[in-house]
């Protein structure tokens, strides 16, 4: 899939751990850790504001776009 | 009553439908000597009546084709009693359901041109419109299954 998730990095970076950010976001950890796997087909914005909220980052910064090569 | 999940109507149609099935293989096991007796019954009235071979043919490949059609709707019911309805494999069960219903209706076709009555004619026509709504409801069954996917993988 073009859009890679690297929201394993600024985790990292606020040194959180899946469990507590799913709790402060109000998410599973079910579906945090789909998102953080690449699994998810789709995020709601609800869900990346309340991220990037937590993380104090730019959707930008947990989203990045890598074009398929032809 | 809830139509899905446990204890519901999906539920008693699945146990109706298991009776149906063992009903099904025990006349497929005793129907040539079912097929006498209904020849014989049919000769004593005054109605045209179908020699023994060609029915004991008819109601075979029916029955057979019939069990098939009560085994993917066993399959079905029970992913709804899981209330797991938009399973893609239910696409492919109703796919099969529809193409053994046209399967029935093409041998009722053929039975009209050699021993025709008006239950033949219904017959053919019933079965090949059952035949037309699982093929529909395969496609329906198949786009749920995708939405129903990319729902649980929306985060």
């Amino acid at each position: 899939m073009p859009i890679l998730i690297r929201l394993d990095v600024e985790m990292a970076k606020k040194k959180i751990s899946l469990s507590d950010l799913a709790e402060r976001i109000d998410l599973s950890q079910a579906n945090l850790s789909i998102l953080k796997n690449d699994h998810a087909k789709a995020i709601r914005f609800s869900t990346l504001e309340a991220i990037c909220r937590v993380l104090e980052c730019q959707p930008g910064d947990i989203l990045e776009f890598i074009p398929e090569e032809k | 009553m809830e139509s899905i999940g446990k204890r519901s109507l999906s539920f008693m149609l699945r146990i109706i439908t298991d009776f149906c099935i063992v009903v099904n293989v025990a006349v497929l096991i005793s129907l040539p000597w079912l097929t006498k007796y209904i020849v014989r019954i049919l000769a004593l009235t005054f109605v045209e009546y179908e020699p023994y071979n060609f029915i004991l043919v008819f109601l075979y490949i029916c029955g057979v084709f019939a069990l098939g059609i009560l085994l993917q709707g066993h399959l079905i019911l029970r992913t709804l009693e899981k209330n797991q309805p938009f399973d893609a494999r239910n696409s492919k069960r109703f796919f099969r359901l529809g193409v053994m219903s046209l399967c029935i209706s093409c041998v009722f076709f053929i039975k009209i041109f050699m021993y025709n009555t008006l239950l033949t004619i219904t017959g053919t026509g019933l079965f090949a419109l059952a035949a037309l709504i699982a093929f529909i409801l395969s496609d329906v069954f198949l786009k749920a299954a995708k939405i129903w996917e990319e729902h649980e993988l929306t985060v």
